[in-house]
């Protein structure tokens, strides 16, 4: 038992190590004050004994917080694709004791990544400085994002060939389709004023991948068309994409357990 | 004689696992049935082939992540005890057998699981690394690195220090393992977007490998298709991976694992059994779990699955292995009419594939190795050998895939997991800046916190993650995963930040997250970007 003054006269990880030789749940990022508190009022519960914890390595003790992941992942999962998101959404709230992910950094940031030759994938934010410069919390501003194709022109400015994408006001990522696979694209978002498009933010460039055989032939290794084309298929240029991959073999020998609590092997 | 080559690789992974803080823990088990069904039945493989004087080639996959299992003395020691639980219950079943159609499986899981303990604590002293290295130094196998935690790079290219330190992170603790650099690359997912190659260069990783497509679909038309290796501008070698050997072994439908008298995966004495006799031997609290102990065949669809007979499956191992030989020599023999040089076949595949889903395909490997050494037109190469003997090649830039389904991120980047990105990305940025700022810190304190933060970054950056949250199986654990470090990494930069260390805090996670001893932060400083190791 200590009293106030003698806790106030310890340091935070002494009151840390007090705090789990009791099993006394805090923040990891707990305060000086906040852990007095937390000892006293168990102090004062005397009647429920403090559960020794099997101690570990250097006197480090377990967490009784953490012990809710046994919960969390013991549960069989039956999510399906679709139902994903909506329960990582709830996890994130049980998961994390010691602090819930940031919902965003507080930066100006537009970042653009390929999925695939036709799809791609943004994310962004804004920071208070740009939200407050722009009236962007103003919910009849439209954002929009604005895909430029840069192939030929290399930069933004001289390029007039993009395509807008009207956004939710409430949204911080969007599947993009490109045009065409093997260009060059680049991203903003903004809003129009007056006619005309006022870019917040800009994306990180990206050169979406070719899906065919490319036109440019190395003359220094050439063969003839008729050899080429049994050497293309013989390496499986028209069945690519169709064969199974690991993915779908795993399933099938696990005979497509849906109950299956754990051990899904994964790639 | 006109001939072709056949490059096996078995790429072997395991995202970081380790859960000292509870006394048992679920999804430890991925890496204790790996070692049961895959890893020490293959080092047996290689072991016999050895003894018996065989000479094969196998190219390995060791990521950098399950190195670090392997050489961890609180999972080989769980391990131990995990196996001494299983030889009892395999005593257990012998007797419960007696007189069934099962009673030849019991005897055989438990011979089994006696030779599996004893070549994993005589044979190995407890560390399967011994083993994997002991063959290396022969010239059996050569072994390869791969992303130090398998991270999925051209989704995690926020800055080139990033992929940087999954590259140099791998190389040196491929150092630490094998007391030598690596010559090759796996990248995880065999993925690849333009520029990758400059790291590597810097690595001194003289070949990568890529999906068909990647090849196909490269700058220029590639001459000899997969069949042989381009050159990326800088010189780094890169293969391609062969459809049709490829097909034959990964097809659900028409593949060799699926046939009606292999062993079936699912139904298991775990789930199958009472509790009162199973429990002993299943996760605390009676939570059903795989014990390894299976005893029927796929049999076929929509039917009653029958009785497990170890001899039909032995015999098909036999009629598969000679089967996949004679389409390698048959694919050689139409190959060298087309092509002025011999064929390079390249065959990747999960290592664990084969025994842990696939459970002859140890077996198998077995077979296929002997079978090929008494072939005439068709031998076991590693890519390095066969740049040797064909140092001049195609120049021509590969193109951005991967091998996952639809050949590029769709399984990566997806409605169940885009989330991680936004994270993922910022904390990489913040670990740059600290880096950077930093780099001259003589303070004890401050260095190990960026070790440890370098540490919580890598583990959340394993492509597993995503990729579980994309199959939809233990979902919950994945997030838990990408939360758990993030946050860790994100409470050690506030520490930073504010000058205000928790050394307390400190020590649970390097005592929890211990993967990479070794660490250097500033393998995110761009000082580092411009170091060559050799």
């Amino acid at each position: 038992m200590f009293n106030q003054k003698e806790l106030k006269d310890k340091t935070i990880t002494e009151l840390k190590k007090i705090a789990d030789s009791n099993k006394i749940n805090y923040a990891d990022k707990a305060k000086k004050e906040d852990l007095i508190k937390l000892i006293l009022k168990s102090q004062a519960n005397t009647s429920s004994k403090p559960i020794v914890i099997k101690s570990v390595k250097k006197e480090i003790k377990v967490k009784p917080a953490k012990s809710k992941s046994v919960d969390i992942k013991i549960k069989p999962a039956k999510e399906k694709a679709a139902d994903i998101k909506k329960d990582t959404k709830k996890q994130n709230n049980i998961s994390i004791s010691n602090g819930k992910l940031p919902d965003n950094y507080g930066k100006d940031k537009l970042i653009l990544l390929i999925v695939n030759p036709y799809k791609g994938y943004a994310y962004w934010e804004f920071s208070d400085k740009s939200k407050n410069t722009h009236g962007l919390q103003n919910k009849d501003i439209i954002k929009y994002l604005r895909l430029y194709d840069i192939t030929e022109k290399g930069e933004i400015n001289k390029s007039t060939d993009y395509q807008d994408i009207r956004l939710n006001n409430d949204s911080s990522s969007w599947y993009i389709d490109f045009n065409k696979p093997n260009r060059k694209y680049i991203a903003q978002i903004g809003y129009i004023k007056s006619g005309k498009f006022i870019p917040v933010i800009s994306s990180n460039s990206v050169v979406v991948p070719r899906d065919e055989v490319s036109h440019e032939i190395d003359k220094k290794w050439m063969i003839n068309n008729e050899k080429y084309k049994l050497i293309l298929e013989a390496s499986g240029a028209n069945v690519l994409f169709k064969h199974d991959g690991s993915q779908e073999l795993m399933k099938f020998l696990a005979g497509n357990i849906e109950e299956s609590i754990s051990s899904g092997k994964i790639e | 004689m006109n001939k072709g080559y056949l490059c096996l690789l078995l790429h072997a992974h395991l995202p970081f696992i380790r859960h000292p803080e509870f006394d048992n823990f679920l999804e430890e088990d991925w890496f204790y049935e790996g070692l049961i069904e895959t890893y020490i039945p293959l080092l047996n493989v290689f072991h016999r082939l050895y003894t018996e004087k065989i000479d094969f080639r196998i190219l390995m996959t060791l990521s950098p992540s399950l190195c670090e299992m392997f050489s961890d003395t609180l999972l080989q020691n769980r391990f131990i005890n995990k196996l001494n639980k299983l030889i009892e219950l395999s005593y257990n079943e012998i007797e419960r057998t007696k007189n069934s159609d099962f009673y030849h499986t019991s005897l055989m899981y438990n011979s089994k699981l006696k030779e599996c303990y004893d070549i994993f604590v005589n044979r190995y002293d407890k560390n399967l690394i011994n083993g994997f290295k002991f063959f290396q130094d022969k010239e059996l196998i050569n072994i390869i690195t791969c992303g130090a935690t398998h991270g999925m790079l051209p989704l995690l290219n926020i800055n080139k220090n990033t992929i940087n330190s999954q590259i140099e992170v791998a190389v040196k603790n491929y150092y630490k393992h094998f007391k030598k650099y690596p010559q090759g690359i796996w990248n995880s997912e065999c993925a690849y977007y333009p520029g990758l190659e400059e790291i590597f260069e810097r690595w001194g990783i003289k070949y990568f490998f890529v999906d068909t497509h990647g090849i196909l679909y490269a700058e220029k038309q590639p001459k000899y298709g997969v069949f042989a290796p381009l050159y990326c501008d800088n010189g780094v070698a890169v293969f391609g991976r062969d459809v049709e050997s490829s097909k034959q072994v990964w097809s659900a439908t028409e593949g060799y694992p699926g046939d009606i008298d292999y062993r079936d995966f699912y139904r298991d004495i775990g789930y199958d059994l009472p509790l009162d006799y199973i429990g002993p031997y299943i996760h605390p609290n009676n939570i059903r779990v795989m014990t390894g102990f299976k005893y029927y065949r796929i049999t076929g669809k929509n039917v009653e699955k029958a009785p497990y007979n170890p001899e039909w499956a032995y015999n098909k191992v036999k009629t598969h292995a000679a089967n996949f030989k004679y389409n390698r020599e048959k694919q050689i023999e139409f190959l060298n009419t087309m092509m002025d040089r011999e064929p390079i076949i390249v065959a990747p595949y999960d290592a664990e594939l084969f025994g842990h889903w696939w459970y002859e395909g140890p077996e198998f490997i077995y077979q296929l190795c002997k079978e090929i050494s008494q072939s005439g037109n068709l031998s076991m190469i590693t890519p390095m050998e066969y740049l040797k003997k064909y140092p001049e090649n195609q120049v021509s830039n590969p193109c951005m895939s991967t091998w996952g389904n639809k050949g590029f991120f769709d399984v990566w980047i997806n409605g169940s997991n885009d989330w991680i990105y936004k994270h993922l990305h910022e904390c990489s940025i913040k670990m740059v800046e600290m880096s950077n700022k930093l780099k001259d810190t003589s303070d004890n304190l401050t260095i190990r916190i960026l070790n440890q933060m370098a540490r919580e970054l890598l583990i959340a950056q394993t492509s597993c993650w995503a990729f579980i949250m994309a199959t939809g199986t233990t979902v919950n654990y994945a997030v838990k995963k990408v939360n758990d470090h993030i946050t860790r990494f994100l409470d050690f930069y506030n520490m930073l930040i504010n000058n205000d260390p928790d050394v307390y805090y400190l020590e649970k996670y390097e005592w929890c997250d211990t993967i990479f001893e070794e660490i250097d932060f500033h393998s995110y400083t761009d000082e580092h970007l411009e170091t060559r190791l050799i």
